[in-house]
């Protein structure tokens, strides 16, 4: 068992699996894997569910939970709208609901068992390295926690890939020529006048926007998910979490060949509103 | 009238021609100009005199005047969502539409630097979107009151804004701290042991210095440390403002 003196708690806590050796885990052969599922209900557009589904292993902190010694909470936080709350969760798991508009961006959860009362906790699965089978719990302490997982609040995702592109004149363009950049929360496509004004014109009509998308908005994101691999940091941009996400949902129905060229023409094809409406 | 929201393709249009327009970027602003272009958010108000209302008060300090700002800003800005706050279409539309005038002064954007000012306070996109609290002219005054009225508790909203903003170096120490920040009871706890600190050592210089060995850096690391083994999020801001008090006299003692 490692020890590390910032993250460690001095007594054991069930935890997720770290991927060390078996036999590390503070109590042998268990951790803490609970489910989530986050879904935006049809009939709710602005609200985030989050359902949780618990799994105990440890006889012990089960009992300790449903003697009410101790309690599940749910803890959602988001950085950018500095939301940060902890949900009570029943011990059979459940559903928590929160308002879409208080978040944006990335939203981490984890959920947590933690002490209300004093109580003794035995297991004879306490790793001997702690040196002892049972220990005393005060109020307020930790006794188990999740992995921190993530999900991300955009409502461009469940929009046309092409909101999350702008595009703008610059006049030293010549022609076809367009430069791209990927700097900021939105692609920013800078294209020559003439550009412009024939894209805008093809966009205006149902039989000449393929055309369009195909012209302009494939290589635009052909080139952003090229890049977006060599260069992770820019996940934090808005574009990237949303090509990301909808790629993932998209693959979850389609095949799509790993070309980055084939996944921003899959992303075009089934962009999440054409698949919303597929479903409905 | 409804607060404004403008097309991305003319936030970027204007970023990119910051310097052809450089010279509307001054008291009078675009006001007019860019008023067609925008969108309205259903439901949401803005004063059409929203900067008149602004505090142009030379005599206070920058702190004093975000203060002042930051609850003229919050609270005529109504029902303004954070999802909302965080978009630079909205925040763009409203610093050009409605506050040039408070950004020219308030971020003296004159003739020196004057671009890179505008890119900073007009638009919001640089450090994936975290510039919107620390440069955008409305975003980080919104913020500082939202930061505020979403931990209050029963405290008074106008009294804990000026404890958060009068004290620059307090205020950039803490909201740059998200994982102490973002925790409501956690924010209020630490907001509150400012708040004593100054009552009972008005003269102390706490957060001044950002050094290691600064006090407010070892008091900062003292309640990371300790929430590394605690759920601070499921603490009340009693118990958060006992222990950090009394982590604070112990770096004070030192």
């Amino acid at each position: 068992m490692k020890y590390f003196p910032f993250k460690s708690f001095g007594y054991p806590v069930l935890a997720p699996h770290s991927g060390d050796q078996d036999g590390d885990e503070d109590y042998v052969g268990h951790t803490f894997e609970p489910s989530f599922y986050v879904t935006v209900p049809p009939d709710k557009p602005n609200v985030i569910r989050i359902e949780v589904e618990n799994y105990f292993s440890v006889p012990s902190i089960k009992l300790a939970v449903t003697s009410k010694n101790a309690m599940l909470l749910l803890n959602v936080s988001c950085r950018d709208t500095f939301f940060s709350k902890c949900f009570e969760v029943p011990i059979a798991g459940g559903t928590i609901e929160m308002q879409g508009d208080m978040l944006s961006g990335q939203v981490d959860y984890s959920l947590f068992i933690r002490a209300d009362k004093k109580f003794i906790l035995k297991s004879d699965d306490i790793n001997h390295e702690f040196g002892y089978k049972e220990f005393e719990v005060s109020p307020g302490s930790l006794i188990a926690q999740s992995a921190t997982w993530r999900f991300l609040v955009n409502k461009e995702f469940y929009r046309n890939p092409r909101s999350i592109i702008t595009i703008n004149v610059d006049p030293e363009l010549k022609d076809g020529e367009f430069i791209v950049s990927l700097d900021n929360p939105y692609i920013e496509v800078s294209t020559s006048a003439k550009l412009n004004k024939q894209v805008n014109g093809m966009m205006a009509s149902e039989i000449s926007k393929t055309y369009a998308i195909n012209a302009l908005y494939v290589p635009v994101v052909t080139h952003a998910l090229t890049v977006l691999e060599q260069r992770e940091e820019l996940l934090e941009n808005k574009w990237a979490q949303v090509l990301t996400s909808q790629l993932a949902t998209i693959r979850q129905d389609h095949d799509v060949r790993d070309e980055r060229h084939n996944e921003a023409q899959a992303l075009f094809r089934f962009p999440l509103s054409v698949i919303s409406m597929e479903g409905s | 009238m409804e607060i404004p929201i403008l097309p991305q393709n003319m936030v970027a249009q204007l970023y990119k021609d910051i310097g052809v327009n450089l010279e509307n970027y001054n008291a009078d602003g675009f006001t007019k100009e860019l008023l067609p272009y925008c969108k309205s958010i259903a439901g949401t108000k803005v004063p059409e005199n929203f900067s008149d209302l602004m505090c142009y008060d030379e005599k206070k300090s920058a702190g004093e005047l975000d203060a002042e700002n930051s609850l003229i800003v919050y609270k005529n800005l109504q029902n303004l969502t954070p999802y909302q706050a965080r978009d630079e279409r909205v925040l763009s539309a409203i610093s050009h539409v409605f506050l040039a005038k408070f950004a020219v002064f308030r971020h003296k954007i004159v003739l020196d630097e004057k671009e890179k000012k505008i890119e900073r306070h007009f638009f919001a996109r640089s450090n994936a979107g975290r510039d919107i609290e620390r440069y955008n002219v409305v975003g980080r005054l919104w913020w500082h009151g939202y930061f505020v009225d979403r931990c209050r508790e029963e405290h008074s909203l106008e009294e804990l804004v000026h404890v958060l903003c009068t004290d620059t170096d307090f205020r950039q120490s803490f909201i740059e701290r998200p994982g102490i920040s973002i925790i409501p009871q956690v924010a209020l706890a630490v907001i509150l042991c400012k708040r004593r600190l100054d009552t009972e050592n008005p003269d102390n210089t706490f957060f001044k210095g950002r050094t290691d060995s600064s006090p407010n850096r070892r008091w900062y690391k003292m309640i990371n440390l300790a929430g590394g083994t605690r759920l601070y999020a499921a603490m009340s801001s009693q118990e958060l403002f006992d222990l950090f008090w009394s982590y604070m006299g112990q770096v004070s003692g030192e």
